[in-house]
């Protein structure tokens, strides 16, 4: 039981694979490198050539036409018309995090493991946010929506600043932890046939699923902040 | 685990917003590429198809019109010849009928031309007839049996002659 234990501390820590100088370079930013690589080798190849004909595309530009399309259309139905500009960087972390989440089935420890991945994830939405807010709105208008609807939600509203980069943080990183020290344990029950379905659920669905979740609360915040 | 390390941090900001540009470039400006331009081909096709539509109807019309024109010719013509014949039949009617006329009026003349040939030799045979009787009489003696006799003979002689 203590060597489990100490198994999963160790599977745990995001290991300091080199230094820079003085600063050490985790091995959720390697791995996160591997996938940004792989992920724009996959978006080469697949879009050399496009036809512009529609009667003459090929199997492999379908495949490409369909999948952008099916995440602009998830994208777009989050933050709706009047954000749509924000579309790309949701789609861009929806890729990277549905990669990140299953890419422990090929062996990697996903990145969204490391609490810097999530609350970098998180700064980002929220700079984004409120970003959105002052292009809509302005700086006045954008001051001004943190006492909408009345001057005494102004610390409610400012409380949001911290919660909703904090709460995005902890959700998707205690989920992808939760799933992996799930599966861990069933793994120390019975390794063989067991862990199957359970895998399918927390390494495939849930890593999915809260992959979804962040940019739908994202583009949900946006689509708040632009109305 | 749970330690925050600012050099990460940063670290996976810039990976994001490099992820973000690499997928922006390799992904989306391509396929934004490709989609204008198959909405340019749509566009040209779409227009191609209204062109040639349009001249079709132009055409249609054309031939509508041709059409409607040859209606009307081929209905000036039967109607011209329509009259052309009335008229020329009413022409050979008439002359037809002149013809008739004067046959008849030449074919009275010559009957009437007969018959006044016929009196004449009619009357100049009975007057030789007349001449003959008259010497006859003269011959023979007055008897009134034999100039009853003679009369009869004489009237039946004249019978016979004019059928």
């Amino acid at each position: 039981m203590e060597q489990l234990a100490e198994e999963l501390q160790e599977q745990l820590d995001c290991a300091t694979v080199f230094y820079i100088g003085p600063y050490g370079i985790k091995e959720s930013i390697v791995v996160t490198w591997i996938i940004m690589a792989f992920i724009a080798l996959v978006c080469f190849l697949m879009t050399r050539k496009l036809e512009p004909d529609p009667t003459k595309v090929s199997k492999r530009q379908l495949i490409v036409e369909t999948a952008v399309d099916g995440l602009r259309n998830l994208v777009h139905g989050i933050v709706g018309e009047e954000a749509k500009e924000y579309g790309p960087y949701l789609m861009a972390v929806v890729l990277y995090l549905g990669i990140s989440n299953i890419i422990g089935l090929v062996g990697f420890k996903p990145p969204t493991k490391d609490l810097n991945v999530t609350a970098g994830l998180a700064l980002m939405s929220i700079i984004l946010i409120q970003y959105a807010g002052i292009h809509k709105k302005g700086v006045k208008g954008w001051l001004h929506s943190f006492i909408e609807p009345v001057g005494i939600m102004l610390p409610f509203n400012l409380l949001e600043l911290v919660i909703k980069p904090v709460s995005l943080c902890m959700r998707l990183f205690g989920n992808v932890l939760g799933a992996f020290v799930i599966m861990e344990l069933i793994k120390a029950i019975l390794p063989v046939g067991l862990p199957i379905p359970f895998s399918m659920y927390f390494d495939i669905f849930d890593g999915l699923i809260q992959a979804y979740v962040f940019i739908f609360l994202t583009g949900l915040y946006i689509k708040e902040a632009v109305e | 685990m749970l330690s925050l390390d600012p050099v990460n941090l940063i670290c996976i900001i810039i990976n994001i917003l490099v992820l973000f540009f690499l997928v922006k470039i390799f992904l989306f400006k391509p396929i934004d590429k490709m989609m204008a331009a198959r909405e340019e081909l749509l566009k040209k096709q779409f227009d191609e198809a209204e062109a040639t539509r349009q001249k079709a109807d132009e055409l249609k019309a054309a031939y509508q019109a041709s059409l409607d024109k040859a209606q009307e010719e081929s209905e000036e013509i039967i109607a011209k010849a329509k009259t052309k014949a009335q008229k020329e039949y009413d022409s050979i009617i008439k002359s037809a009928d002149e013809d008739a006329s004067k046959l008849i009026e030449k074919a009275q003349e010559k009957i009437a031309a007969e018959k006044a040939e016929t009196m004449r030799n009619m009357k100049s045979e009975i007057a030789v007839m007349v001449m003959g009787a008259t010497a006859k009489i003269m011959e023979q003696s007055f008897d009134k049996e034999k100039n009853q006799q003679f009369y009869d003979e004489f009237l039946a002689e004249a019978g016979e002659e004019s059928v």
